[in-house]
């Protein structure tokens, strides 16, 4: 290149690049690093530190770190009121794939429960503190012994395309999920297919459902939409992707456009001369007509769409994101707890961490506290314990995982560890991991812990974990309900994950769950692994809970999570 | 100069180079390759310009049709006249009608000259189609002619560059230069890569040509034999600069520059006793450094304090003869 | 003429034979490696039986060569395989995101072209000058500037400040722009030097000054004489071009959220989607080998030196 380019060049190169960092218009992520810093507790007052990491549910929001508070608008259905009414559209971008409609037909890849509202309704729901509450079932009643439950089907519910709702078609789709092993495989349906029995009608709007054993996650999955119930005589006249196509649900909306390869599915307001039943038995209503949920799994795009308003609601905010969100007039929504963080040492014999004394070590080095203020920028809940206040098996004076660095070096040193590499694993489609892991290693090694990180692919890492072919790995999983279920009867319970833990105390409590119905009998069973799992750190070590972030529109209303993860999109007022 | 009338146009003058200085710029180096030459040159008349690589003489050919590689070559000083008129001061379209049409050029390397992706024919043609405005198949009737008379078979007007030698290439190179008819060819070392029948051949076309069409020509080459041969008048070339100049019986029988005087001795005699050669000693000046004074004054036996000094300018000797040589060896009457 | 026919059907008879290796690699190579797809669909918390059932409901519980042939049976009827991670057959999945791909990958392949054409013969005709200076510089600013980067640019410019694009999705026109922009870049800015270069080197080279000593005006040689030569390694360059166009660009999709193909390979090879990783890399080769296959005619077509053989 000639000596004449290469300087202008150079120079013009540079000021491009200023120039384009300037106008991304940086600034805000140290502000929000700084206030952030100021709402981080001092590790003694856990108490304290458990109210403060809800704090985002008070009325009014916390402005610091760039959540809003409560919305107080007005959505009292008007006088009048119909769904021809409705004449807004919303579009809702979220980071999950969208292959399928039929709930239980999804690979455990994907899954799309915001649909779910807005087609189909289930037997149960729940008010907007999450509280269960009659709905299809207008009266529900469990036999004293939880072997089986009554159902009386409210009237003049129709669907979507005229017809009645009546029991047979709640019969119906509970046996379809039961028995329909053609489309729906087994590793999806499992969780009502193993449970329900058999199914009989006790009336002309009442049946009753036999349990085939015990379902321990009963309550926290009957008040949800996504049993999807259909409409039977509809379902079985036609073939099963032109049905699913254009699924008929007794929900409010239809969908007009269901695009599989491209994750996206649109819908309008129903128009039928019924309408949604809903509407007035919880006295809300809507003013959009038109919904359009689609993919999108970068976040800064997402949030871009949000700006130039080509999306009205997005999912998942990058961190860095919120508080400039927040400052820019959206409506920031700090979720609730859905997924919990956590480490899982393989204790069996013969390994590392067969040593109790060195788990203990590790429990104590792991700064909870300094994880989740780095790595989530404070929005995420720090685990103090196992399960959070509201869940099954809380006991606020129960025991806490500590912070104590001179006590695990202690323990290191008398533990008898001559410092062989830990192999410490994690999935390279968990997007903090390498930070996380990185932490932890520089934590450990602080106390003399000898970690070495391996990055695997998620293939790769699930048979990795299925071989028992790690030290410790890093995983996180989904809650149930008010429960962890997941984590405690299945990972702990069956050791699911292979640790070889040898406590047969903790595996038996865990199996033992798996039968389990009575919510009293569950807490007391939650509550005793949890002080197993604090008293013998095995095996695992839990971390934090993620609590995404959500943003839409300010002018948009009516969105509610009932104090889960799904958005409730059925009764949305826009403003002009 | 004659006694004819001095008329802008027809004074017999075709071509005249003033004191020119051409310099070539890269990378920071200049290369002075023109410095002060002169020359002239009549209608229908023959020069050839000898010298050794480097001397300058291609670098006056490219400079006669304003062709200098751009931002690299540049004239520095002189003017360069066309029938009377400045090359120089030429705008690009006018130029482009005096090449091709009224001066030709054939090229030093056949190997590189001709266009690899078009038919020897449509390179032929080309000058014809533009200059003479003939239509395609004029045109190639005219190339297929200038074909057969440069010794190459019609049928191969379709073939492309590569499908020929280098002699070969080198004669379609001829044919292109002439098929317009142009007043002055300057021809580059025409036969240097040709074998000496085609060079007899070569030769007797352009002998040819110069009677029938009263074209004048300046022969570029080092060969001494071809320029006794072709040409009336030569010119010596040395760094740039013409060191001796005259018809040609004069400079070959009487050389007055000791640089002519060299190149003479230095060529083996076929008859005669035999005789150790006498090279010239020393190397080309070479054109980024050169010496003071007197170009050639490093390489020369016969250096004075004034060749060291001063830049000798052609001075006549006869009316027939110029020498820029101070201790000229015509000045002492010897040999 | 005759030699040239036989010759490109023995090329095309070769091509067959790489493209059936190309598969039992590919078959193989998935296999080999680590991960179950059957366990992958299951999910984390599946048990061994439900596995299972996914494993027969997939067909690898077969054995590898009977499964090998009845891919390869399908793919002469059209059948692709099925995609478990779509819950559909291969082809209903490329279908709904190859032409998207395929749109976007010529609009870059269009606008790269003919910018970069266009811009080096200017640059390389007036060397030294402004415009020449601007090409280098957008040839250097386009190799040293990431996809990543300029799209995230883009939007922020055009999308959030300016308000005159979408800035993701599909859709008109208006849609294309960004998104194309960034599909061409880098190959318009190497490309851009390719064409300034060769333009460069062949108004250097003798035969051009031996045309313009013919009386044939700069514009002419240029245009004419010079870029016929100029182009011989843009041809080939475009060929290969062609050949990567079915590739797609993973990133520029993702930003943009481009319903294209771009991602699709990426997730199929994660979770294991063997059919679909085995397709889309068979079509890959088929484009590739097409693509060279078209280089080396386009190649004996504009030069004469070059023949097939």
């Amino acid at each position: 290149m000639k000596k004449s380019f290469r300087y202008p060049a150079a120079l013009g190169l540079a000021v491009i690049m200023a120039a384009s960092l300037a106008a991304c218009g940086g600034g805000s992520s140290s502000t929000t690093a700084a206030e952030a810093g100021s709402g981080a507790p001092a590790a003694s007052q856990e108490a304290a530190a458990e109210t403060t990491a809800n704090a985002s549910h008070s009325e009014s929001g916390d402005a610091g770190r760039g959540i809003s508070g409560i919305d107080t608008y007005e959505l009292g259905q008007p006088e009048g009121w119909s769904e021809k009414d409705a004449t807004k559209k919303v579009v809702y971008m979220q980071t999950q794939a969208i292959s399928t409609l039929d709930k239980w037909a999804v690979s455990q890849m994907d899954t799309c429960f915001t649909f779910d509202y807005l087609c189909f309704d289930g037997l149960l729901s729940k008010d907007e503190d999450g509280n269960t509450i009659p709905w299809i079932a207008e009266s529900y009643e469990m036999a004293e012994d939880d072997s089986s439950i009554s159902f009386t089907i409210r009237d003049g519910i129709y669907f979507t395309n005229g017809e009645l709702l009546d029991v047979d078609d709640c019969i119906f789709t509970l046996e379809r999920i039961r028995d329909d092993t053609e489309h729906l495989p087994d590793s999806v349906a499992k969780s009502w297919r193993n449970y329900i029995g058999e199914i009989e009608k006790t009336g002309d709007n009442s049946f009753k459902m036999n349990f085939a054993k015990p379902m321990p996650e009963f309550w926290t999955m009957i008040n949800t939409p996504d049993i999807q119930i259909l409409p039977k005589d509809t379902y079985e006249a036609m073939d099963y992707d032109e049905f699913w196509a254009h699924p008929i649900g007794t929900g409010p909306y239809v969908v007009t456009n269901f695009d599989g390869a491209n994750s996206l599915i649109e819908m309008t307001i129903r128009t039928d001369e019924h309408g949604y039943f809903g509407y007035d038995l919880m006295d809300r209503y809507t003013n959009v007509k038109d919904i359009r949920i689609q993919r999108s799994p970068e976040s800064t795009t997402r949030v871009s769409a949000l700006r130039t308003g080509e999306a009205d609601f997005v999912q998942n905010l990058n961190y860095a994101d919120i508080q400039p969100v927040y400052n820019e007039g959206f409506h920031t929504y700090q979720q609730d707890a859905s997924t919990q963080s956590y480490l899982m040492l393989a204790c069996g014999d013969g390994d590392i961490f067969s040593n109790k004394a060195l788990r203990e070590a590790l429990s104590l080095c792991v700064d909870r506290e300094a994880l989740v203020e780095a790595l989530q920028m404070g929005f995420a809940q720090v685990a103090y314990s196992p399960s959070e206040a509201g869940d099954l098996g809380y006991d606020p004076d129960g025991p806490r995982y500590e912070y104590n660095v001179e006590k695990a070096k202690e323990l290191v040193k008398s533990s008898g560890y001559s410092g062989e590499e830990i192999n410490f694993i994690y999935s390279t489609s968990n997007s903090t991991a390498p930070e996380s892991t990185q932490a932890i290693q520089s934590m450990a090694q602080e106390i003399g812990l000898n970690i070495k990180v391996s990055p695997l692919e998620k293939a790769s890492f699930d048979e990795a974990r299925s071989k028992h072919e790690y030290d410790m790995l890093i995983d996180s999983i989904g809650k149930s309900g008010n429960m962890w279920y997941k984590i405690f009867a299945e990972v702990i319970g069956d050791d699911r994950f292979n640790s070889g833990c040898t406590n047969t105390e903790l595996l038996d409590l865990g199996k033992s769950m798996q039968t389990i119905m009575d919510s009293e009998k569950l807490d007391e069973t939650f509550r005793k692994m949890n002080e197993i799992l604090l008293s013998d750190f095995e095996p695992i070590l839990c971390l934090s809970r993620g609590t995404p972030v959500h943003a839409w529109n300010s002018k948009l209303h009516g969105i509610e999570y009932h104090h889960h993860k799904i958005p409730d999109m059925r009764a949305m007022v826009y403003e002009d | 100069m004659n006694e004819k009338t001095r008329n802008e146009h027809d004074n017999g003058e075709l071509l005249r180079i003033e004191d020119l200085y051409v310099e070539y710029v890269s990378g920071g180096a200049v290369s002075k390759a023109v410095n002060g030459l002169n020359l002239t040159l009549s209608r229908g008349e023959a020069l050839g310009l000898v010298g050794e690589s480097g001397a300058g003489k291609t670098t006056t050919a490219l400079s006669i049709l304003q062709l200098l590689p751009d931002h690299v070559g540049y004239i520095r000083k002189g003017d360069i006249l066309f029938h009377g008129e400045s090359m120089l001061k030429k705008k690009e379209k006018e130029l482009d009608e005096i090449r091709g049409k009224k001066i030709g050029m054939v090229f030093a390397n056949p190997l590189t000259s001709l266009n690899p992706v078009f038919t020897v024919g449509h390179q032929i043609a080309m000058g014809l189609k533009k200059h003479h405005k003939l239509t395609d198949k004029q045109a190639e009737e005219e190339a297929a002619k200038l074909l057969e008379m440069v010794g190459i078979a019609r049928y191969r007007l379709n073939d492309y560059p590569h499908q020929f030698s280098g002699g070969m290439r080198q004669r379609v190179g001829i044919a292109a230069a002439l098929s317009c008819n142009p007043e002055l060819l300057i021809a580059d070392e025409p036969t240097t890569a040709l074998d000496v029948t085609i060079q007899a051949q070569i030769l007797e076309i352009m002998k040819d040509l110069e009677q029938k069409y009263n074209m004048a020509l300046i022969m570029i080459t080092h060969n001494l034999g071809i320029v006794a041969e072709l040409c009336q008048k030569v010119a010596i070339m040395y760094a740039g600069e013409i060191v001796e100049y005259g018809t040609v019986q004069e400079v070959f029988e009487h050389p007055a520059h000791w640089y002519t005087y060299g190149m003479l001795h230095a060529i083996p005699k076929l008859t005669g006793p035999r005789e150790p050669l006498e090279p010239i000693p020393g190397t080309v000046a070479n054109s980024q450094m050169l010496p003071g004074g007197c170009k050639f004054h490093t390489r020369c036996r016969h250096c004075t304090v004034q060749c060291e000094k001063e830049i000798p300018k052609l001075m006549k000797i006869n009316d027939d003869h110029y020498a820029a040589c101070f201790s000229g060896v015509g000045v002492k009457k010897e040999d | 003429m005759k030699n040239q026919r036989q010759h490109i059907r023995k090329r095309l008879l070769a091509s067959v034979f790489v493209l059936i290796g190309v598969t039992i690699v590919v078959f193989a190579l998935i296999r080999l490696g680590n991960g179950d797809p059957a366990a992958m669909m299951a999910g984390d918390l599946a048990t061994p039986e439900e596995i299972e059932d996914y494993r027969i409901r997939m067909g690898l519980d077969k054995p590898l060569i009977v499964q090998y042939f009845t891919y390869m049976a399908g793919l002469f009827k059209g059948d692709l395989g099925y995609s478990y991670v779509y819950s559909m057959p291969v082809r209903d999945v490329l279908a709904k995101r190859m032409p998207q791909t395929l749109m976007l990958s010529l609009t870059g392949f269009a606008w790269s072209t003919v910018f970069s054409i266009v811009f080096g013969i200017v640059a390389g005709t007036h060397q030294g000058s402004g415009v020449d200076f601007a090409a280098m510089f957008f040839a250097v600013l386009g190799q040293a500037m990431s996809t990543v980067w300029l799209g995230f640019l883009l939007i922020l410019i055009f999308g959030v400040k300016l308000h005159l694009l979408p800035i993701q999705g599909f859709g008109g026109i208006e849609h294309l722009i960004m998104p194309g922009l960034c599909c061409g870049f880098g190959q318009a800015a190497s490309q851009t030097r390719l064409m300034r270069s060769s333009m460069v080197d062949v108004i250097h080279e003798d035969y051009i000054t031996a045309t313009r000593a013919r009386g044939i005006s700069r514009k002419v040689t240029n245009m004419k004489y010079a870029l016929r030569n100029a182009m011989l390694p843009i041809v080939t360059n475009i060929g290969f071009a062609f050949g990567k166009l079915f590739a797609g660009s993973i990133v520029v999709e993702n930003i943009f959220n481009w319903p294209g193909m771009g991602n699709l390979m990426v997730q199929a090879i994660n979770s294991r989607d063997y059919q679909l990783v085995q397709s889309i890399l068979l079509i890959s080769s088929v484009m590739l080998v097409f693509g060279n296959l078209l280089a080396d005619l386009l190649y004996t077509v504009v030069d004469p030196r070059i023949s097939l053989n």
